[in-house]
């Protein structure tokens, strides 16, 4: 009887056709999307020359200054700014219109003026200041050494000319730190997750108060654990193979790195499922709402989760980890996207099992949850 | 005026899902303002990163550097283990790790000028630069005055004494003072296409499909009521519904952020919302003919919304998307939404212009009105189809 209704639930999964095509399309659109739209995203983050313009105080001798910023912005590979020299209203003006990050003005030291209404960019704002507190720091001490110490003056100099390299850095190579897999983890995370549409609707097919299916169904001598139980599996089944397409067709077509071991891959997948599908079938379990309604509640908590776990906003989790950590071990779409991000980045696979495992238990609990719900349940007349 | 009537019964039969959909969508809107960083000042303030230190020196010159960088930075513990490491990293909610090893006062004291200290950062990170170029230029001063003979504790003193005279950086605004809107309201407004769009799919668009079931359809076709009636009351009866979320969501706004929405800023951006609202009906409107369902039309809302808003920059800033994306982006009405909220609120490098503005709002009309037409000859075409 289990293979009689698996076989016949997995084929009315499979007859409706709207419902096939838009499990697929869902991932591979937007993943497609996901891919166009991040392509260029971590190279933002890489620093470029900055735009400013140059203001010089024509009644004092600038020679040393000019020096120093035409090195500074000599073209190449090591380019530091982009130096336009400008009158004083040429430069607010083009500070208005953005095309420039700032204006320096010489007078006795360098001065740093940026526009208020230029947000977007306070990075560059910020190192374009470090600069000149750098030439008025340097200025400042030659001037002192000058004073207090003259014949130590050639010492400084030659310090100053030195080239400095103070910073070794330390990297981390093995992990991949691509802040965009966020956004695909994620994606996979939810297209698991909306399995909790299937969920609810074998619940609400088995119920008898609730659709004619659930009343035929109801009166037919099978033992309900076993049809409830087949059409879970089927629900299973047909999931994971849409969440498994769209799966490679990431991996190979858009060359997201999801990391070499594609078996864990897959099976944290599975587990998503698995969570999706008992989700949806024990919130389908729960008092007599209609079937849309129940869909409502679900939506609403698949977003939730999925927004808390990064697919709208990448580092969100961090935040929920410093409000709530609790939330992060519950979350189904962060136990998801965590165990994807922790087999592309760590060498061991601790982490993830505890996800995985996380996860099994959370279904178990759902499905299991959900089968006290509606057992034995009697109709007087429906 | 039945097909009107009818439209708001079967409103009323769902308002339970309606409201719950309205409801988790005010929730997501509130968390995305909140989260969002808080980072319009009218006064520059060099940009503070999270970095962790690791003294292993426990010198003087140590102690100088780490008390400089904390006057600039928020200090956070460092990370339990590396993995903890990567995952702030990873996540951006820290930025650089810096360590100084034993043996640093001694190189700083002998002009040593090569591997004073070791960081871990993000590689190639504008944020790492700046960090990297802070101490560097507190170290090479030190150095300084180091050099021209002055004493280890002299040189800490004289360089944190020419910090304190630094001439603050000024900073000159070009459009009046009335501009004094908190930017969390113009976060409000940054992910409304994303939450019209799934809160109008998943709630009105249902509707809708009920209208445009096979047999529902073929019955009001076969009635003596126009079929271009039929489809002016539907709209207006979108439309109705839609206004009433929005006023809704203003309302939701009004509570949280109170007095600063009637900003003219902000009173601007609202506008602009609804221009956006149009569009978001009339989409609706069009994928009713497609969704056989209300699974459907969960998924839909997803695809469309989600990939709209992150072609068009309302998750991610516009101005960190490529030129390719921007180009696909400026034929999908929210980009036009989005470049017009980031010109008010001053996100993005478009200098304030009310031109831009009307251009942006006109656009987003537009493309309602395409999107509209669009809808109405399908379901010319559908009704014909029989």
């Amino acid at each position: 009887m289990f293979i009689h209704t698996l076989y016949y639930t997995l084929k009315t999964m499979l007859r409706n056709k709207s419902q096939v095509l838009w499990c697929l399309a869902f991932p591979i659109i937007l993943g497609t999307m996901f891919h166009f739209a991040f392509g260029d995203l971590s190279s933002s983050e890489q620093f470029s020359a900055i735009p400013v313009a140059v203001v010089l105080d024509d009644s004092k001798n600038n020679s040393i200054l000019t020096n120093i910023l035409d090195t500074l912005g000599a073209p190449g590979e090591d380019q530091f700014l982009e130096i336009t020299y400008a009158t004083e209203e040429e430069a607010l003006s083009l500070l208005e219109q953005k095309k420039i990050t700032g204006i320096l003005y010489s007078n006795d030291t360098l001065s740093l003026t940026i526009s208020a209404e230029m947000t977007d960019d306070a990075i560059s704002q910020s190192i374009l200041s470090a600069f000149v507190e750098q030439y008025n720091m340097s200025y400042a001490a030659l001037y002192d050494v000058a004073i207090t110490h003259p014949e130590a003056m050639p010492d400084v100099i030659s310090a100053l000319m030195e080239e400095t390299n103070y910073l070794t850095e330390i990297s981390f190579a093995k992990g991949d730190l691509d802040e965009t897999l966020t956004y695909f983890f994620n994606l996979i995370a939810m297209t698991c997750l909306y399995a909790a549409m299937m969920g609810n609707n074998i619940a609400i097919d088995n119920q008898a108060n609730l659709s004619n299916l659930g009343a035929r169904r109801n009166v037919s001598p099978v033992h309900r654990l076993i049809t409830i139980f087949a059409d879970l599996t089927a629900a299973l089944i047909f999931q994971f193979t849409s969440v498994s397409i769209s799966l490679c067709y990431l991996h190979f077509a858009l060359g997201v790195n999801f990391g070499s071991q594609i078996g864990y891959v897959l099976l944290a997948a599975l587990a998503g499922c698995l969570t999706g599908i008992s989700l949806g079938f024990f919130i389908g379990c729960i008092g007599h709402l209609n079937r849309n309604t129940k869909l409502g509640i679900l939506m609403a908590a698949i977003m939730i989760c999925c927004l808390l776990s990064g697919l709208m906003i990448g580092n969100i989790r961090m935040y929920v980890e410093k409000l709530c950590p609790a939330l992060n071990h519950i979350n189904p779409a962060a136990l998801i996207s965590d165990s994807l991000y922790a087999l592309a980045v760590y060498p061991s696979h601790e982490r993830y099992f505890t996800n995985i495992i996380t996860l099994f238990i959370l279904s178990l609990c759902f499905s299991f949850g959900g089968f006290i719900l509606i057992r034995r349940k009697k109709y007087a007349s429906v | 005026m039945q097909v009107f009537n009818a439209f708001f019964k079967i409103a009323r039969k769902r308002i339970t899902a309606i409201s719950i959909y309205f409801i988790i969508y005010a929730v997501i809107t509130l968390i995305f303002s909140f989260t969002a960083s808080d980072e319009i000042n009218s006064k520059f303030q060099a940009k503070s990163l999270t970095i962790s230190i690791t003294d292993e020196d426990h010198s003087t010159a140590s102690a100088a550097v780490t008390e400089y960088l904390s006057s600039l930075h928020e200090i956070s513990e460092l990370p339990a283990d590396e993995e903890a490491i990567s995952d702030q990293l990873y996540y951006r909610t820290l930025d650089y790790v810096l360590i100084i090893p034993s043996g640093f006062e001694e190189k700083l004291l002998s002009q040593e000028k090569e591997n004073l200290f070791e960081n871990i950062k993000i590689p190639g990170s504008a944020n790492g630069y700046f960090v990297d170029q802070q101490i560097s230029q507190y170290t090479s001063t030190l150095q300084l005055y180091l050099a021209g003979g002055c004493s280890l504790d002299d040189a800490v003193a004289k360089t944190n004494t020419s910090i304190d005279e630094l001439a603050p950086v000024s900073s000159v605004s070009f459009h009046d003072a009335k501009n004094n809107t908190s930017s969390r309201v113009f976060y409000l407004y940054q992910y409304l296409p994303y939450i019209f769009i799934a809160m109008l799919f998943t709630g009105l668009a249902p509707i809708l499909v009920i209208f445009n079931k096979e047999t529902l359809h073929a019955r009001m076709c076969c009635s003596a009521f126009p079929l271009v009636k039929r489809n002016f009351y539907l709209s207006i009866a979108s439309i109705v519904y839609s206004l009433i979320s929005w006023i809704l969501f203003i309302i939701f706004g009004l509570l949280v952020y109170g007095k600063e929405m009637f900003s003219h800023l902000s009173l601007l951006c609202m506008a602009n919302s609804l221009a956006f609202l149009f569009v978001a009906v009339a989409l609706a409107l069009l994928i009713s003919f497609f969704a056989p369902d209300d699974n459907t039309v969960n998924i839909l809302a997803n695809i469309l919304g989600l990939s709209m808003s992150f072609l068009c920059g309302v998750f991610v800033p516009q101005y960190m998307l490529s030129d390719g994306v921007l180009s696909v982006g400026k034929f999908l009405p929210a980009y036009w939404y989005i470049k017009a909220n980031n010109m008010l609120a001053g996100f993005s490098s478009d200098p304030f212009s009310m031109n831009t503005y009307y251009q942006c709002i006109g656009i987003q009309l537009l493309f309602a009105a395409a999107i509209f037409a669009i809808a109405l000859s399908f379901s010319k075409l559908k009704s014909k189809g029989r």
